[in-house]
């Protein structure tokens, strides 16, 4: 407990002032945006109602989908940009979140600032043109000071928005108090998720109260708070803006990694190698799946692990399942051919999507492969993890067998494997990499008609270091060396409630157990 | 006869078809003190509005010293009109002396002059110079409405207009304010529209009446010859008003000696 505290400390510097900038950007940018729209909307009924409306609409999409949304559309916009102008527009990081949280961030002051412009009283605005006011001098020196105080209560509103908000940018490949989050779910580390909580709503409440005191100054039109906060504030961004600039070396690597454990743990592996030779390493975590691929494919991470029946069906769009040792000679033919993506090679062991029963269960039941389930498939209940139900491997998995449960459910996989225990599943989509398949003692049923492809754990490079030699000699010593036994056991280190670890932790051990260090 | 300062020329104003001053011709020469008086909707103050451009005439013209305003920036034509608004109208996030300054800034005097003619203005409405550091709300009704006059006439105009003045003030304090503007009047030399619903305040203060009922113009005259009678029966009630209550106060008063 204590162990994964101080783990958490330590990685607070870097989140945190990511996390800070990410706001204070979104924010200014969202002022600097949403403050001339109010101007306009409030003298115009015209402007009005559009503007708010679309600030309002873009609030009704959850904050996630928001962020994830930015991330196709800069794709795109960085296909065109790099064809017309010949420069690369980052689609993954802190353009994506940045522009997805100005967005997020407008609502509040777009709608507190036209209340408060429309609100001032019209015989003190017919004042202001009775003793010749022109419209510029009315509304910076009327309008706005009378309007600064419903203005400033937006502009709170907007700020804790905004920074809880920027907790959902891990996703898209931006560090921030997110990430926290996002790893702890995924690794069941609730120290983490409680730490990132913890932490993102106490830079919440500090920004509410130092501008909360800036709104006071401005309502009681007194210098000194405005100042005070303003400062405050100031200082607060600078501090977290001045170490990231020291720090400004640029990374050599980029390494991604997916959302969940085993992902984590190669990625920290393939970074401690980097890191031994020398290179700098930065890290983009918890990338969805499809995103992990383009984002290499467009060369914003370096390297990542990907599986090779994933690849083979989401991005080959193929449903055949040919024998393993073909199905990797295809892809690496394929990927370098269609992608110019490298596949360095397989790390000797599988993740596959499989089915999974207790033990004694299946014993009971007589239950060996996936053909046993076919005939009792209607009395049991399936148990999947959020996609596999929607995934063409389980598609092609009930086709091939006649498959008909009797129930089927979707689970996060940590209550997945706990539905097993407790009855409320029978039959689960497990990953075959995964440790609490020893743990619990589950048999993996085995697919004697191959409906579902192999999924040999790879290791891919962008197509821009296809001939870095640096990298490649790095990871080369990877390939073939990681049993399925040792991964599950990392994995297992990670996932398990009791003395668990954290992924870099699991990956040294991991790396000492297979000469890797 | 010399140039009139105000001109009116066959000035109407319609408001969604509805006329609110309608072919009003009138010449108001330098140095008089005009009340334009009338019911609420007589358009009195729309024809008052439509010197300084709050208000556009649909037709005809204004013309403020011999020159048609329509041609004039209605920013720099306001600047040198003063303006004394309905209620107060002041601006309530600044002080006393920031609301007295503001068209002298506006107009970029040096800060010294606009100093100097703050502390002038506050002895001339006859405010305390300790309230120049106070905002609008700390100060009476009476008090305000004071700084209001004194922000009209900080840029030294020749015109001063005034929209129901001391419509929301205490009869005292009322009466105290209309005598102590005609004395400013006649001390600065300018030339007054005053835009009131009181006939009495009016006929005490005025040298010159405008009655208006319906946008149009009924009675011109100064109050001398308004008390002496009028044609139209509109105007002769609205002056018999004050005019009974004068006779029955000196009835009460001879009726007590």
């Amino acid at each position: 407990m204590s162990e994964q505290v101080d783990a958490a400390w330590a990685l607070l510097p870097d989140y945190l002032s990511q996390h800070v900038l990410l706001s204070a950007a979104a924010l200014g940018l969202g002022l600097a945006i949403s403050l001339p729209l109010a101007v306009l909307a409030a003298r115009s009924p015209l402007v009005r109602w559009p503007a708010v409306t679309f600030a309002g609409l873009i609030q009704t999409i959850p904050g996630l989908a928001l962020l994830a949304l930015f991330y196709p559309l800069l794709l795109a916009l960085s296909g065109f940009t790099q064809s017309a102008f010949g420069f690369h527009l980052q689609a993954l990081g802190f353009l994506p979140a940045l522009l997805a949280l100005t967005l997020y961030s407008m609502l509040p002051i777009l709608r507190n600032a036209v209340a408060g412009l429309t609100g001032v009283d019209p015989a003190v605005r017919e004042a202001a043109d009775g003793v010749g006011m022109t419209r510029a001098q009315k509304l910076f020196r009327v309008e706005a000071p009378l309007a600064a105080p419903v203005i400033m209560a937006g502009v709170r509103t907007a700020a804790v928005w905004t920074i809880g908000a920027a907790t959902l940018s891990t996703p898209v490949g931006q560090t921030s108090l997110g990430n926290y989050i996002f790893s702890g779910l995924q690794t069941e580390n609730w120290v983490f998720v409680l730490f990132g909580c913890a932490a993102s709503a106490a830079l919440a409440l500090a920004v509410d109260g130092l501008l909360g005191l800036v709104e006071r100054g401005v309502a009681r039109r007194k210098a000194l708070p405005v100042i005070a906060g303003a400062v405050l504030l100031l200082a607060g961004v600078a501090g977290a803006a001045i170490p990231n600039l020291l720090h400004a070396t640029k990374p050599t690597y980029v390494v991604g990694a997916k959302n969940f454990s085993e992902q984590y743990i190669l990625a920290d592996l393939i970074g401690a190698r980097l890191t031994a030779g020398g290179a700098q390493v930065a890290r983009r975590d918890g990338l969805g799946s499809a995103v992990a691929f383009r984002a290499l494919e467009a060369g914003e991470i370096d390297v990542y692990v990907d599986y090779s029946g994933t690849l083979w069906t989401n991005v080959m769009k193929r449903t055949d399942t040919p024998p393993r040792a073909e199905l990797m000679t295809q892809l690496t033919a394929w990927m370098a051919k269609e992608k110019k993506v490298t596949v360095l090679g397989s790390l000797g062991f599988e993740n596959a999507y499989a089915l999974a029963m207790d033990r004694k269960l299946a014993g009971s039941l007589g239950i060996e492969t996936i053909a046993d389930l076919t005939a009792q498939a209607p009395a049991l209940t399936l148990g999947g993890d959020l996609e596999f139900l929607s995934r063409p491997e389980w598609a092609s998995i009930e086709k091939a067998y006649g498959l008909n449960f009797g129930k089927e459910k979707s689970f996060n996989p940590t209550f997945m494997y706990r539905a097993l225990s407790s009855g409320d599943a029978d039959v689960i989509s497990a990953f075959s990499s995964d440790g609490r398949i020893a743990a619990q003692d589950l048999v993996v049923l085995s697919d004697p008609k191959g409906a579902v492809p192999s999924y040999d754990a790879v290791i891919l490079i962008s197509p821009r270091r296809a001939k870095d030699r640096r990298l490649i000699e790095a990871l080369q010593p990877m390939i073939g060396a990681i049993p399925v036994e040792a991964m599950r056991k990392a994995n297992y280190a990670v996932d398990r409630d009791k003395a668990k670890q954290s992924p870099a932790q699991a990956a040294a051990e991991l790396a000492k157990a297979t000469n890797l260090h | 006869m010399a140039e009139p300062l105000i001109a009116f020329q066959t000035v109407s104003k319609l408001y969604a078809g509805q006329p609110a001053v309608e072919a009003v011709t009138l010449d108001i020469p330098a140095g008089q003190f005009v009340a334009v008086v009338g019911a609420s909707g007589s358009g009195k103050t729309t024809l008052t509005k439509m010197v300084n451009r709050l208000v556009e005439p649909s037709s005809g013209s204004v013309l403020v010293e011999g020159a048609d305003v329509a041609a004039s920036d209605p920013v720099q034509l306001r600047r040198r009109i003063g303006y004394v608004f309905q209620g107060v109208g002041l601006f309530p996030h600044l002080r006393v002396a920031e609301n007295i300054a503001i068209t002298p800034r506006l107009l970029k005097w040096p800060q010294p002059d606009v100093a100097a003619r703050v502390i002038e203005l506050l002895d001339l409405v006859g405010l305390p110079q300790a309230y120049a550091d106070r905002l609008p709300d700390q100060l009476s009704g009476g008090e305000r409405q004071r700084v209001g006059v004194a922000r009209a006439l900080a840029a030294r105009p020749a015109i001063l207009l005034m929209d129901e003045p001391f419509g929301a003030l205490d009869p005292i304090t009322r009466e105290a304010l209309g005598r102590a503007t005609r004395t400013l009047h006649d001390k600065l030399g300018l030339t007054t529209l005053m835009v009131t619903h009181d006939v009495q305040e009016a006929l005490l203060l005025a040298d010159r009446i405008l009655v208006m009922a319906g946008g149009r113009l009924l009675a011109d005259a100064t109050p001398r010859d308004l008390l002496k009678g009028h044609p139209d029966p509109v105007v002769a009630a609205l002056i018999d008003t004050p005019a009974r209550q004068a006779r029955a106060l000196s009835a009460l008063m001879g009726a007590g000696a």
